[in-house]
């Protein structure tokens, strides 16, 4: 009887004055939203079984003390899901990902400071998730954003089945400091493109003419001859050639036409040279320049501009000429350097002359 | 004073206008021309009255784009250039015995090509029944749109390219052809970069891919080199000449199983050119030619005519001592 007296008198004041304490007692957890974050994942795919990879980007408003630890908390009921096997993660701070802004919250500034380790667990059952957790990180400050990123060996990360929404909460942490925030991530059914194509056996030819017009100023009668120059250029899988024709008058040769009143042709000819050296000289040529590879210039044609001596063309598809040739492919592009030399004789009218060239490309048969 | 500050403000801003003007040249409008084409021959083999439809597929690689009208004529080689083919005039056309331009026809007449473009132009060929057996060939031809002006004299470029067509009618051809020549280059050389000619004329009824090999011996009939003739295989037109250049060159005197290459050379040619039991149609021919390297031989003759002035030298003031 005397005990229980005693007990009263003890256990009531106590009883007492640990519920009166307790009004007083401050609850110090400090519970935030973290400023920014986002995780960028390898991989979209629903219901894959390894091979996820993160890269998490964590902005938290209050700092961090030493010892804390980051932890992406997947849907409850996909247990086994996201962590297909659980084990551990091989976590790296890094200072920059893919999905980074070029400035703002959502870039990363810092990698995420520590000696990291990280490991996934799985969840079993309510009340307990899958969960990638990350460890051993030193002090963390307030609003800058850190970097890391996440992987696992094989069969360790996954995905759920089934595409849509899944909502994720990542958390940074160390002790009764917490920053968190809880949002969706989109899986998808199939996030690759699988791009075929077959290269032709059919063998092909690539011909390219830097300019369609050269101008050759003013041609003074008697003086000296003029010049202009464009460039050829060839790519073929099995040897190529080209061949030219002038126009002329149509009639006669060809070379610089002059089709308006008073008519004058300043020809082309020659079977194989026009030279325009001499005083009383008058004619128009064009020679080229060969290129390294193996390709051959005809020799009429294989001439030095400032010689004054040039390869004379031939008029109308009937007198196209082979210019250039090479009987072995031409992997990457050979440029030919084409240049015209005209001189006016002293008879030559003032006025407009032109000449049209057509260059045949092909490749051999 | 408003006014007054007006004009010379205008007088400033009229400067730059007055230097623009006097700086300017005549305008001259280029541009670029590009062509790409697959395939860049065909070969069919087909009978009377048949019908063969396909696609030629040509591109542009230049940042503008290009019109071309299309041509369908038969095709001749250039300047006995095997393998290569341009279109025939109408005159010539006209009397082309071999021509299939007539079976051809194509969906556009004019075809522009867009820059980084595939164009693909579709074709049909009809053989008529009444048609002959032998080779025949037509070529669906591309040819540029002039276009751009010219202040004062100059050129236009145009660009032209296609597709040739070698149409077989029948099963049965005569496949003949004549050796006209085969030579090196030059008779003499100081460096092993020896060019031989061959020159070939088809005297069958159809196109002809010669193949075939050049044997290069030295003076103890050592195996020196064996070249590859043709190596690109161009084919050879019907009732054509076919001049063909095959290289031989090294960058020493000893080939690459150590037999020497220097002296009188003499090259083996074996041609065979039929599609059915090549080896009972052999056209063969040899040339002879030089390589003396005379640099080297004129260093060692001088070296040895130095040693033998100062072994003469050294003797005669021995004696006179």
């Amino acid at each position: 009887m005397r005990s229980i007296k005693t007990l009263l008198k003890i256990g009531i004041p106590t009883l007492l004055i640990v519920i009166f304490a307790s009004f007083f007692v401050h609850f110090s957890s400090q519970a935030a939203t973290i400023a920014a974050v986002y995780v960028y994942m390898n991989r979209v795919q629903a219901g894959l079984s390894t091979g996820v990879e993160y890269t998490i980007a964590i902005r938290p408003v209050t700092a961090i003390p030493t010892g804390g630890s980051v932890t992406i908390v997947f849907p409850d009921a996909e247990d086994g899901a996201w962590c297909t096997t659980a084990g551990n993660l091989t976590a790296t701070g890094v200072t920059s990902s893919t999905a980074d802004q070029s400035s703002g919250n959502f870039k990363i500034a810092s990698a995420l400071p520590g000696t990291l380790s990280g490991t996934c667990t799985k969840g079993s059952g309510s009340g307990s998730a899958d969960t990638i957790t990350i460890t051993g990180l030193t002090a963390l400050t307030a609003n800058t954003t850190y970097g890391v990123n996440i992987k696992g060996g094989t069969g360790v990360l996954g995905t759920s089945a089934g595409a849509g929404e899944r909502e994720v909460t990542v958390s940074v942490f160390s002790g009764a400091t917490m920053d968190s925030k809880t949002f969706k991530i989109y899986l998808i059914s199939n996030d690759s493109v699988v791009v075929s194509a077959t290269v032709s056996e059919a063998p092909t030819v690539n011909c390219t003419i830097s300019a369609n017009s050269v101008n050759l100023g003013t041609l003074y009668p008697g003086g000296a001859f003029a010049i202009g120059s464009h460039t050829i250029s060839t790519s073929a899988t099995n040897g190529y050639y080209w061949a030219a024709y002038g126009q002329g008058d149509g009639s006669n040769d060809a070379g610089l036409w002059k089709g308006t009143s008073v008519t004058k042709l300043i020809p082309s000819t020659g079977s194989t040279t026009v030279d325009l050296n001499p005083a009383n000289a008058e004619g128009f040529g064009m020679v080229l320049t060969q290129p390294a590879g193996g390709s051959v210039v005809p020799a009429n044609f294989n001439l030095n501009p400032a010689s004054g001596v040039f390869g004379a063309l031939d008029m109308k598809l009937a007198g196209a000429r082979m210019i250039i040739y090479k009987t072995s492919g031409a992997g990457s592009a050979e440029v030919s350097t084409v240049t015209y030399g005209a001189k006016a004789g002293t008879g030559a009218p003032a006025g407009a002359y032109s000449e049209t060239v057509t260059f045949v490309c092909g490749g051999y048969y | 004073m408003i006014l007054k500050t007006l004009k010379e403000y205008n007088r400033i801003l009229l400067l730059p206008v007055i230097i623009l003007c006097l700086s300017v040249v005549p305008v001259f409008a280029q541009s670029s021309l590009s062509i790409g084409v697959s395939p860049t021959f065909k070969t069919l083999k087909m009978q009377p009255g048949e019908t063969y439809s396909d696609e030629i597929v040509f591109w542009n690689l230049s940042g503008e784009s290009d019109t071309y009208d299309v041509h369908i004529k038969g095709f001749r080689q250039i300047e006995n250039q095997p393998g290569t083919a341009v279109i025939l005039t109408d005159e010539q056309e006209a009397e082309a015995l071999y021509s299939a331009s007539k079976w051809i026809t194509v969906e556009k007449d004019v075809l522009t090509l867009e820059p980084s473009k595939n164009t693909k132009l579709r074709y049909t060929i009809n053989v008529p029944t009444n048609v002959t057996d032998g080779e025949f060939n037509a070529e669906i031809f591309l040819i540029s749109k002039t276009k751009g002006e010219l202040e004062g004299s100059g050129t236009f470029a145009n660009l032209a390219a296609g597709t040739p067509f070698l149409i077989q009618i029948g099963d049965e051809f005569i496949e003949n052809a004549e050796l006209l020549r085969f030579t090196s280059d030059k008779k003499t050389y100081e460096r092993i970069n020896v060019n031989f000619l061959t020159q070939l004329k088809n005297l069958g009824d159809t196109h002809i891919t010669p193949v075939g090999e050049i044997v290069v011996e030295n003076i103890f009939k050592q195996e020196v080199a064996r070249i590859p003739f043709n190596r690109n295989k161009q084919s050879l037109l019907r009732d054509n000449i076919g001049n063909y250049t095959d290289n031989w060159s090294q960058s020493g005197y000893l080939s690459p199983s150590k037999v020497l290459s220097v002296g009188p050379m003499k090259a083996k040619l074996l041609v065979t050119y039929r599609s059915f039991q090549p080896g009972f149609a052999v056209l063969s021919s040899e040339a002879s030619f030089w390589i003396i390297p005379w640099k080297i031989i004129i260093a060692i003759l001088v070296i040895l005519l130095t040693g033998i002035i100062v072994v003469v030298s050294k003797k005669k003031l021995q004696r006179r001592k």
